[in-house]
């Protein structure tokens, strides 16, 4: 774990001051909409992989921190951090609510009940127009400050560091908290649930708190995207963002949260820069993208070695 | 801590796996329940740790009602288990799959701390040394031969110190050795822990067992001391054959 966390922070540090430095500003903005669905799928391999819940919905929690930060910013609530805190515990309320009827489940009717979620919640933004602003979206939301009192972020550059940094901390304690015993007991819940359930575990609490956390961190990359896109329609929250996540952590190799972000962003690239050289056919490249991970790949992308260990 | 179950039935659609079977197992009773294939056995522990429900009839700890009591607040009351089939987590280590079955039931509850771990998974692994498994508390448990996750599980459900203790064929799978000390092993727990022992191998029965009770067709045939049921004409036509107690 110690070295997972030192190669995190090594990659966060680069990402921070070695990415501007080479790449143009008009090209970070091709990699910020990765910081924001790299949360949800840091969420998604979590839950799927260690904690062995499919999910498919991933894109409510989501949905429900960004319309939160939309509203709270176009109410007067500008600061970072109170945004953030507000996005994770709106995602992870969220979570509470549905989780008890989520963690009952496995396999597919896992998959089922956490996409019918999903498209729950997106139907609802689309519709409840007083508050989300329907399909229309939520428009005009000011700029984040760093701080109370802090001036805007309007930099590219500087909004692209934010990202990096909310992301990196999130994702920091998501391993901390993987590495704790708990982490060992979600696998030992996916490995073998009677087996815990014998020797007096809680089983399905420990899901419902591993599927809060995944809601944290979904919240958090709705505001995140807002922050990023200063708008959130519900286009943005849908069966798509769920199952690019999904598959950002599949690519990822499933369980491994850093794999997870590395997963986001090359699907990310596929979707955004490749798909514009090849109008209309983002969605078939990535389902060619998906393919051959499952087969090439079974344990993601990170686990490619140029040497044998 | 005593066990009780009264005319419990368990069915399985037409099937009728145990059929109004009681049984008494006192405080620190070492029980047997022996059989042929398919006479309920495993069924009747399931019934015990709470993964199966009685379709009629009542199991009662320490005289009361266990109803609908799930098998991991069972478990966090005393009652550990091991598998027909051994069940490990397999991407855990051997050590982390006993001491995460110790953590329910450890002194040292409450929140999850690195430093508190520590000390549970010290004391796992003088469960898995205990049971002869020590050199292979860092191996992941997936890659374990039949017979080492027999071990490991068998560590695990000791680590929980339970008070009554279902072992489903401990045995199989085990080298003469290997279950000459799980006799041993299971002959040095606390006096006052009550043992449910489902077993093939009569001589690992007849070292450890107080009590027999002889299950056919989910119904119970014959229960008593060894001598009595070995002596039992009808349980020597239906289980025992020419083979002694
Ligand atoms: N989940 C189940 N669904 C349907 N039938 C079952 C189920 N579990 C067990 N049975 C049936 O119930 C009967 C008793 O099974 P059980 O496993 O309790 O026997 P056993 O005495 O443990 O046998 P063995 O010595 O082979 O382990 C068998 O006929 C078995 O096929
Ligand atoms: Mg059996």
């Amino acid at each position: 774990m110690r070295a997972q966390l030192l190669t995190g922070l090594a990659l966060t540090a680069l990402a921070l001051f070695a990415v501007p430095a080479v790449l143009a500003d008009g090209t970070l903005a091709m990699l910020a909409p990765a910081a924001a669905l790299g949360l949800p799928a840091v969420g998604v391999s979590v839950l799927t992989g260690r904690a062995g819940l499919p999910t498919l919905g991933q894109g409510a929690p989501f949905a429900v921190g960004a319309y939160a930060t939309a509203l709270l910013a176009r109410a007067g609530l500008t600061t970072g951090p109170a945004q953030l805190v507000a996005a994770a515990l709106a995602g992870a309320l969220f979570a509470l609510a549905t989780g008890p009827v989520v963690v009952r489940a496995r396999g597919a009717t896992a998959l089922m009940i956490t996409l019918a979620l999903g498209e729950l919640v997106a139907t609802a933004a689309g519709r409840w127009t007083s508050v989300t602003g329907g399909t229309d979206g939520l428009a005009g939301i000011p700029p984040v400050q760093l701080w109370w009192g802090g001036s805007p972020l309007t930099d590219d550059t500087a909004l692209y560091r934010y990202l990096v940094v909310v992301t990196a901390l999130a994702l920091g304690v998501t391993v901390l908290v993987l590495g704790s015993p708990l982490g060992l007991l979600l696998a030992g819940s996916r490995d073998h649930e009677e087996r815990m359930r014998a020797a007096g575990h809680r089983v399905g609490g420990h899901l419902l708190a591993a599927y809060i956390g995944a809601g944290a961190l979904a919240g958090l990359g709705g505001a995140l995207l807002v922050t990023e896109q200063s708008y959130v329609s519900p286009a943005d929250v849908g069966f798509g963002t769920s199952s690019l996540v999904l598959l950002a952590a599949v690519l990822g190799g499933i369980g491994s949260p850093l794999g997870a972000l590395a997963g986001t962003v090359l699907v990310v690239v596929v979707r955004d820069q490749l798909a514009a050289h090849w109008p209309g056919h983002g969605p078939l490249l990535l389902g060619a993208l998906f393919v051959a991970a499952v087969y090439l790949l079974p344990d993601g992308i990170t686990s490619i070695r140029l040497r044998r260990p | 801590m005593s066990l009780t179950l009264s005319e419990v039935t368990c069915r399985y659609g037409q099937l009728t796996a145990v059929d109004r079977v009681d049984l008494m197992v006192r405080d620190g009773e070492r029980h047997a329940v022996i059989g042929p294939n398919g006479a309920g056995k495993s069924t009747l522990l399931a019934l015990i740790a709470g993964t199966v429900r009685p379709s009629t009839g009542r199991v009662l700890l320490d005289g009361r009602n266990l109803g609908a009591t799930g098998p991991a607040r069972r478990a966090r009351a005393g009652i550990a288990r091991t598998f027909q089939q051994p069940a490990v987590a397999a991407s855990l280590t051997a050590l982390d799959n006993v001491a995460l079955a110790a953590w329910p039931r450890a002194d040292l509850r409450g929140f999850w701390r690195p430093s508190r771990y520590r000390a549970l998974r010290a004391g796992a692994l003088d469960w898995l040394d205990r049971v002869g498994a020590a050199d292979l508390a860092d191996r992941p448990a997936g890659q374990l031969s039949h017979g080492q996750r027999r071990l490991v599980e068998l560590a695990a459900a000791l680590a929980g110190r339970p008070r009554l203790l279902l072992l489903d064929e401990p045995a199989a799978g085990l080298t003469d050795t290997e279950s000459a000390r799980l006799i041993a092993v299971l002959a040095g727990l606390p006096a006052e822990v009550a043992v449910v022992l489902v077993e093939h191998d009569l001589a690992f029965v007849g070292a450890l067992a107080g009590r027999i009770t002889v299950l056919h067709e989910g119904r119970v045939l014959a229960h008593g001391t060894p001598a009595a049921v070995g002596a039992d004409p009808q349980v020597r036509s239906v289980y025992l054959g020419s083979r002694e107690l």
